[in-house]
């Protein structure tokens, strides 16, 4: 692959583009398309491993506790991710209850526990031989994992039952809150090329 | 300015890693060397796959508008809110913020999804001209914004778990939201299986 070191091919619009081979922590973009070529490395993903796992800590409370309370006329109503979940599948829409298990619960949940093996991996020097499915899967999970999507929705159906009911953020609010930080941390800062590059450099 | 096809080169759309493409048999694939993907020069068949995926999803979208996804019951009483009538509802209690949140994530951005990956579509099959840059600018909005459409569903799941107070109030989901969250996820694979590089291959020809 001598050729192709010093070649890079843009994701977007397939333009061949001459990388510098020195300074490779500069930041590249394609100029044809202006796609991001290879983005500046910050060293080894620890702020990733750490967000990852500081999620995976936060992640029962988040999904189990009540995040919002509603009380109306001395009934009561909460409501959990995971109770959520439930409802849907009790009223039958089988569909739509997977749908939201996927991108609330089992993609953000996956793509923490990938990202924090993953950085694991790299920082012990590590190359088990289904690496790669493991960056893959990282990737995958990523796309699905939509938190902020529910927390913008958890905010409008907040605003929305402000005027019939008397309703309160419960105590799994904070611990989302913190989760959904973590999940953006460890989904801004793991860098796959890193991940590959480590894959490229086992020994044979 | 040549494209790496034109080299004979591939990209691999998992790791990135550039390699020659080999010359291959009617049924064989090729696999990236790096991370033993398959590698292409170019997705295979993306413009049928994403026209499949634009059609299902433009169909289901009727059911999704027209059915309701939502009944909210209120001592015993209580109509059926498809998600337009949901957002009327929210516009004439006087929460305009967010009745244009929700109308803008589950109608306008679902129609201007599709409409967006059918001008992409067309710009390839049909040549329609388009500037590059500005393909290339739609093509990353609809990667961007695809996302966002789920939020009527989450609230869904919220509303009707949080409401489900016996007789006095309650909230249950209807058949809408299920073609509702179909077209969702069948305008994410459209815009996945939509190989961009197409839109940049017209200018070398």
């Amino acid at each position: 692959m001598t050729e192709a070191d010093s070649l890079c091919a843009c994701p977007d619009c397939d333009l061949l583009v001459t990388l510098p081979s020195s300074g490779k922590a500069d930041h590249h973009t394609c100029p044809r398309c202006d796609a991001v070529l290879s983005p500046a490395q910050r060293g080894p993903d620890n702020l990733a491993l750490a967000a990852a796992v500081s999620g995976l800590i936060l992640f029962a409370p988040a999904i189990t506790l009540p995040l919002m309370k509603v009380d109306m006329l001395g009934q009561h109503g909460s409501h959990s991710l995971v109770s959520g979940v439930g409802r849907l599948l009790a009223e039958q829409e089988t569909p739509v209850a997977l749908l939201v298990l996927l991108c609330t619960i089992a993609a953000p949940f996956l793509q923490l526990l990938f990202t924090a093996l993953t950085c694991i991996c790299i920082r012990q020097g590590w190359h088990p031989s289904r690496f790669p499915q493991l960056v893959r899967a990282t990737h995958k999970m990523q796309e699905w994992s939509m938190l902020e999507v529910f927390a913008m929705g958890a905010l409008v159906a907040y605003i929305k039952m402000m005027d019939p009911g008397e309703i309160s953020l419960a105590t799994g609010a904070p611990c989302l809150t913190g989760l959904l930080l973590c999940v953006i941390l460890a989904g801004q800062h793991f860098h796959s090329e890193l991940a590959w590059q480590h894959w490229s450099e086992r020994p044979q | 300015m040549t494209s790496a096809m034109r080299r004979g080169l591939a990209r691999c759309m998992q790791c990135g890693l550039l390699s020659k493409m080999p010359s291959l048999g009617k049924k064989e694939i090729a696999h990236c060397p790096r991370c033993d993907s398959e590698l292409y020069l170019r997705r295979p068949r993306s413009v049928q796959t994403t026209w499949a995926h634009v059609i299902a999803a433009s169909l289901l979208l009727l059911p999704a508008n027209l059915l309701p996804i939502l009944t909210v019951i209120h001592f015993g009483k209580g109509e059926p809110d498809t998600i337009m009538s949901g957002i009327v509802d929210l516009w004439n209690t006087g929460l305009w913020a967010i009745a244009a949140i929700v109308f803008i994530a589950s109608i306008v951005v679902p129609i201007i999804k599709l409409m967006a990956i059918i001008t992409l579509l067309l710009v390839v099959q049909w040549r329609l001209p388009l500037s590059r840059t500005q393909c290339i600018a739609l093509y990353r909005f609809v990667h961007f914004i695809g996302r966002w459409s789920m939020l009527d569903l989450f609230m869904i799941s919220i509303l009707v778990t949080l409401v489900h107070l016996g007789n006095i109030a309650n909230v249950e989901s209807g058949p809408g939201a299920t073609a509702f969250g179909a077209v969702v996820v069948l305008t994410i694979f459209a815009a996945n299986s939509f190989d961009p590089r197409l839109i940049w291959d017209l200018e070398n020809e």
